[in-house]
C-alpha cells in the first residue's frame, strides 16, 4: 500500500516541480528523492510496517511475491533514471511532466503487481498503459514518434476493451471480481469461464507482446525515443508479466491442465517469431525490440509451468532482464547511429561502454556467469519440474542457441570490426554506473540466492 | 582445496595480464606464463604426492566441497581421481608451450589475448574436476566464451565464420546437456526426495530404460559435438584451421579432450545399461570417423585443416575404445587421448611457425623445406610418425590397446579402424613429402626454429617419446579409475 500511494502522490509533486524550477538537475534529483523514497517505503512495507491503513475490501493483497517485485521495478527505475535521465532532456522540453508520467506507471505497477481483483487488474494495467501512450509519442516533431504513439494507442485500447470482455463474462459466471471467487469450484470450464479465460489470455498476451498478439512491439520499441523505449521493455513489460502469472495462477490453477497446451503454443511461437525475427534485424535497436519479444517467450513459461521454481525463477528474470536491458539501452541512447555498423570499433574508442555491454549481452544470450543465465536455468528447470511440457523446453533451448547469433552481432561489431569515429560524450559517472549495473549481473549470475532469499525472509 | 587455486590462479592470473598490459606488454606474457608453471607446478605436486595412493586405492584423491546455491542443492564441488590427474597434467603442460607459441605471433591487444587464454584453460581444468552437475556445466561454458574470442579476434582472415560455427555448435550442444542434467535432476529428487546435482549423488539414480534413454542422448549429443563424433564434426575444420596457432593446440589439445572426458566420466558411470545398448552404434560410428577423417584429410591442401581432419580420424578411436567396455581398451583410450594432445598439439604448432615465416597454410606452395630447416623437419618427421602410430612413439601404444581391446568384442569394426592406419599413413607421408621433399618452392629459404620454438617442440617431441618408451606410469595412475 505505502507504494502505492507515495507514488501516485509523487507523480503530483513532478508535475508542479516545473513550475518552481525551470532547472533539469533539480527536477532530475527530486524524482531521484521520490524513487528513493518509493524503495524505502516499499522495503518497510516488507519488513512489516505499513504507513497507511486503508481498507481495501479484499482488492488488494501485498505478499512478498508482489512486494519483492515493486523493489525490484522500483530499483530498476531508479538505475535507469540515473544513467538515462539525463538524455530525457533531449527528447523535449517537458521533463518534469515526463517524470510524473513515470511515477505514475509506477503507481499502475504497484496496483498491477498486488491485485486481487479483477477491478484492480483492470485500473492497475489502465494506470500503466495510458502515461504510455503519451511517453511514446513524446518525441512530437519525429514523425515515427507520433505514428508508434498511435498505434500502441489503438491497438492497446482495443486489447483493453478485449480484457473488460472477458472480465465481464467471469463477472457473469461467477458473480464476483474476487480472484477466489474466481477460482471457487473452477475443476470443470463452462463455456462462458473459458470464454473469459481466453479474452484475457488474448488481453495480457498483448500487454506482455506474445505471439501472435506482438505486432504492435517492433514499431512501437523503434519508433518511441529510445530513453523510453527502455523503460517500456523493461519495468512495464516485467510488470505486465507479474499480473498475468498472478491472474492465472490464483484465478485459474486448478484448472492448469486444460489451458496449459494453449500458454504452451504461444509461448513456443513467442520464442520461435521473436528469435527468428530478430536475426535479420538491421538496426540495434529493432533488434533489441524482437529480443525483447523473445525474452517474453521465456518469461512465458512460469506461466507454462506454473509452480513454486517457475515463481521465483519470473522474479529473477524480471531482474536479471531489466538490468541488462536497462544497461543495453543506455549505452545505446549514447550513440548516434543504430545500426549495427554504427557499434564498429566501439572497443577501441570506448572500453568500459564495450566490456559493460558484453556482458549485458551476454546475459540477455543466457551465459553462464551472468545473471540471465541462471533466469533461464530457473525458466527451464521449472518446466522441466512440471513434466508435461518437455517439447517447449527443447524448442526453448534451441531458440536460445539461435539467440546468440544476434547478441554476438553486437560484440563482434564493437570487438572485431574497424569503425570510423563516433562522437559521443560519456561522463565519469555514467561509465561507473555502468560498470555497477554489470557488477549486479554478474553477482546475481553467481548468487541468486542472494536475491531470492528476500522471497522467505527479510531482514 | 588445492584444486581452487589450480583455477584461482589461472583466472587470477588472466585479470593480471589484463591488467599488465596497459603498461607494458612484456610483463603481462611473464606473468601469464608465471601463473601456468605454478599451475602446472601444483599438478605436478599433486601428482607426485599421490603417487602410491593413485596406484593402489580406487578412492578419490582430493575432495573438496562448499555449497553455492543450497536451494537447488548446487554445491561447488571438485575433486580429482587418476584420470582427472593425468588431464590436467596435459592441461597445464599443454598451456604452457600455448603460452610460449604465442609469445611473438599476438601483437595487438596482448593483455586481452592472454586473458581469454588463461580463462578457458581455467575452464578445462575446471570442467576435468568439477563432481556437481551444475558446476560441470557452468566451467563447459566458461572455456567457450574465452575460446570464441581467441578465435574470432586473433585468428586467420575467416575467423568470424569460423567462432560462429564453433560456437552455435557447442552451445547447442550444450545447452541439450543441461536439459538432460536438469531432467536427472528431478528423476532423482522425485526417487530419493533430495534436490541435488552431486555427482556420487547421482550415481544412486535408477532410470527407466526409456528415460535413461533419452538423458542420456543429451549428455552425448554435448560430448559427440566436442569430441566430434562424424556427423557433428563440421565446425572443427573451421575452427581449428582459423584459431591462432595456441588456440589450434588448446583446441585440438584439450577441448575435444572434455568430450571424451565427459563420455568416460559421465555417460559411462551414469548411465551404464543404455550405454551398453548403443555401444555397437557409437563404435560404428568411431570407426566411420577413423575412416572418414582420414580420407578428408589426405585431400586437403591447407595444411592446419589437413591437421584438424586428422583430429577428426584420432578421435574415432577414442569412441571406439570407450563403448568396448573393455578395460585395456579404454587404457588405450585414455593414451590416446594424451599423445593425440601432444602430437597434434605439436603438428598444430608446427603449422603455425611454418605461417609466421611463409604467410600461407597451403602445402602446394610448400616444398623442400627441408633443406632451409632441419631442425623443424626433424620434429615434423617425428611427429608426422607419431600421427600415423610408429612403435616406439606413444599413439602406437595407444591405438594398439584400443585395436587389441576392442576386437574381441568386434571383429568387423576393428577392421574397418585398422584401415585407417593405413590411410593414415597415406596423409602423414603425403603432408610430409609436400612440405619438407622435393623441390623447393619460394624465392628466399626461411629461417629454422628459434631457440624459443626448439624449446617448445623439443619438449613435446620428448614427451611423445618417452610416452611410448614407459607409458607404464600413466596406465598405473588411471588403472584404479579404468577398473571400476
Amino acid at each position: 500500500m505505502n507504494a502505492i500511494v507515495i507514488s501516485a502522490i509523487w507523480g503530483v509533486v513532478m508535475m508542479f516541480s516545473g513550475i518552481f524550477s525551470k532547472n533539469n538537475a533539480v527536477i532530475r534529483g527530486t524524482a531521484l528523492t521520490g524513487l528513493a523514497l518509493l524503495i524505502v517505503v516499499n522495503v518497510m512495507e516488507m519488513g512489516g510496517t505499513s504507513l497507511f491503513k486503508v481498507n481495501v475490501h479484499g482488492m488488494l493483497y501485498f505478499d512478498s511475491f508482489s512486494l519483492l517485485f515493486n523493489t525490484i521495478a522500483f530499483g530498476s527505475t531508479f538505475l535507469y533514471t540515473l544513467l538515462s535521465g539525463r538524455d530525457m532532456d533531449r527528447v523535449g522540453r517537458s521533463t518534469p511532466d515526463y517524470f510524473a508520467l513515470i511515477f505514475f506507471i509506477l503507481c499502475g505497477v504497484a496496483i498491477s503487481s498486488s491485485f486481487n481483483s479483477l477491478l484492480m487488474l483492470f485500473l492497475g494495467i489502465e494506470i500503466m498503459s495510458i502515461p504510455l501512450y503519451i511517453l511514446t509519442g513524446t518525441d512530437k516533431r519525429n514523425l515515427k514518434s507520433n505514428e508508434a504513439a498511435l498505434k500502441y494507442f489503438l491497438m492497446g485500447s482495443f486489447s483493453t476493451g478485449i480484457m473488460l470482455m472477458g472480465i465481464t463474462l467471469l463477472y457473469g459466471a461467477k458473480g464476483s471480481f474476487n480472484l477466489e471467487a474466481i477460482a471457487l469450484g473452477t475443476g470443470e470450464l463452462t463455456p462462458m469461464v473459458s470464454a473469459g479465460l481466453l479474452l484475457l489470455l488474448v488481453a495480457m498476451g498483448f500487454k506482455v507482446s506474445a505471439a501472435p498478439f506482438h505486432f504492435w512491439t517492433p514499431d512501437v520499441y523503434d519508433g518511441a525515443p529510445t530513453v523510453f523505449t527502455s523503460f517500456m521493455a523493461t519495468v512495464i513489460k516485467s510488470a505486465g508479466f507479474i499480473a498475468f502469472l498472478r491472474l492465472f495462477d490464483d484465478a485459474f490453477g486448478e484448472m492448469h491442465a486444460q489451458w496449459q497446451l494453449v500458454v504452451a503454443v504461444v509461448t513456443a511461437a513467442t520464442l520461435i517469431i521473436g528469435n527468428i525475427t530478430a536475426v535479420f534485424q538491421q538496426s540495434v535497436k529493432r533488434m533489441l525490440a524482437y529480443s525483447s519479444i523473445a525474452q517474453a517467450g521465456f518469461m512465458l513459461f512460469a506461466l507454462v509451468a506454473l509452480n513454486e521454481l517457475s515463481r521465483q525463477g519470473l522474479i529473477f528474470y524480471t531482474a536479471a532482464y531489466s538490468v541488462a536491458t536497462i544497461g543495453i539501452f543506455a549505452v545505446l541512447i549514447k550513440m548516434k547511429d543504430y545500426t549495427f555498423e554504427g557499434f564498429n570499433g566501439l572497443a577501441k574508442r570506448q572500453p568500459v561502454l564495450a566490456a559493460t555491454a558484453a556482458i549485458f549481452l551476454l546475459s540477455l544470450a543466457g551465459i553462464p556467469g551472468t545473471a540471465g543465465f541462471m533466469a533461464k536455468f530457473y525458466m527451464l528447470a521449472g518446466a522441466v519440474a512440471n513434466g508435461h511440457v518437455l517439447w517447449l523446453v527443447i524448442v526453448g533451448i534451441l531458440c536460445a542457441a539461435i539467440s546468440i547469433y544476434y547478441y554476438f552481432r553486437v560484440i563482434q561489431a564493437m570487438y572485431f570490426k574497424e569503425g570510423d569515429a563516433q562522437e559521443m560524450e560519456v561522463s565519469g559517472t555514467f561509465k561507473a554506473l555502468l560498470v555497477l549495473l554489470a557488477a549486479i549481473v554478474v553477482v546475481l549470475g553467481i548468487f541468486p540466492q542472494c536475491l531470492l532469499d528476500k522471497l522467505y525472509y527479510f531482514f | 582445496m588445492i584444486l581452487v587455486w589450480m583455477i584461482g590462479i589461472l583466472l587470477a592470473g588472466g585479470f593480471l595480464c589484463w591488467l599488465l598490459a596497459r603498461w607494458n606488454t612484456q610483463l603481462s606474457k611473464w606473468a601469464a606464463l608465471l601463473s601456468l608453471a605454478a599451475g602446472l607446478l601444483i599438478v605436478g605436486s599433486v601428482a607426485w604426492q599421490y603417487g602410491d595412493t593413485v596406484r593402489s586405492q580406487a578412492t578419490w584423491l582430493i575432495d573438496y566441497r562448499i555449497n553455492w546455491i543450497p536451494a537447488f542443492g548446487i554445491s561447488f564441488h571438485v575433486a580429482i581421481d587418476g584420470l582427472s590427474l593425468v588431464l590436467l597434467l596435459l592441461t597445464f603442460f599443454l598451456g604452457l608451450l600455448a603460452v610460449l607459441c604465442s609469445w611473438n605471433e599476438i601483437r595487438e591487444r596482448t593483455g586481452f589475448y592472454f586473458f581469454n587464454l588463461l580463462w578457458t584453460l581455467a575452464g578445462i581444468s575446471g570442467v576435468f574436476m568439477a563432481m556437481d552437475l551444475f558446476l560441470f556445466y557452468f566451467f563447459w561454458e566458461v572455456m567457450l566464451v574465452p575460446m570464441y574470442f581467441l578465435i574470432a579476434i586473433w585468428g586467420d582472415s575467416n575467423r568470424r565464420y569460423a567462432a560462429y560455427k564453433f560456437f552455435i555448435f557447442t552451445q547447442a550442444g550444450g545447452l541439450l546437456m543441461l536439459l538432460a542434467i536438469l531432467a536427472l535432476y528431478f528423476v532423482n529428487a522425485t526417487q530419493s526426495g533430495v534436490y541435488t546435482f552431486d555427482y556420487f549423488d547421482l550415481l544412486n539414480v535408477s532410470l527407466a530404460p526409456e528415460t535413461a534413454r533419452w538423458i542420456m542422448a543429451g549428455f552425448l549429443i554435448a560430448f559427440a559435438v566436442k569430441l566430434p563424433v562424424v556427423p557433428f564434426h563440421n565446425w572443427l575444420p573451421d575452427a581449428h584451421s582459423e584459431a591462432p596457432t595456441a588456440g589450434s593446440l588448446i583446441l585440438a589439445g584439450l577441448l575435444l579432450k572434455t568430450g571424451a572426458y565427459g563420455i568416460i566420466r559421465f555417460v559411462l558411470t551414469l548411465f551404464p545399461q543404455a550405454a551398453a545398448d548403443i555401444a555397437w552404434w557409437a563404435m560404428l560410428f568411431g570407426a566411420v570417423g577413423i575412416v572418414y577423417g582420414a580420407m578428408l584429410a589426405y585431400a586437403q591442401t591447407d595444411l592446419k585443416r589437413l591437421i584438424a581432419y586428422t583430429s577428426v580420424s584420432h578421435m574415432g578411436f577414442v569412441l571406439l575404445g570407450v563403448f568396448a567396455f573393455r578395460e585395456i581398451a579404454l587404457q588405450g583410450v585414455i593414451m590416446q587421448l594424451l599423445t593425440h594432445g601432444i602430437g597434434t598439439g605439436a603438428l598444430f604448432a608446427m603449422a603455425g611457425m611454418l605461417k609466421e615465416r611463409l604467410h600461407t597454410r597451403d602445402i602446394e606452395k610448400m616444398g623442400g623445406l627441408w633443406s632451409a630447416m632441419p631442425a623443424m623437419g626433424g620434429m615434423a618427421l617425428l611427429f608426422t610418425m607419431a600421427s600415423l602410430g610408429l612403435p616406439m612413439l606413444g599413439s602406437f601404444i595407444a591405438e594398439f590397446l584400443i585395436l587389441l581391446g576392442t576386437f574381441p568384442v568386434q571383429p568387423a569394426l576393428t577392421s574397418i579402424a585398422t584401415l585407417g592406419l593405413i590411410f593414415a599413413a597415406l596423409y602423414s607421408l603425403r603432408m610430409m613429402q609436400k612440405v619438407f621433399l622435393g623441390p623447393v618452392k619460394g624465392a628466399s629459404p626461411p629461417k629454422d626454429l628459434t631457440p624459443r620454438e626448439l624449446i617448445i617442440m623439443a619438449t613435446l617431441g620428448i614427451s611423445m617419446v618417452l610416452l611410448g618408451l614407459f607409458p607404464q606410469p600413466i596406465l598405473d595412475m588411471v588403472k584404479m579409475t579404468v577398473h571400476q
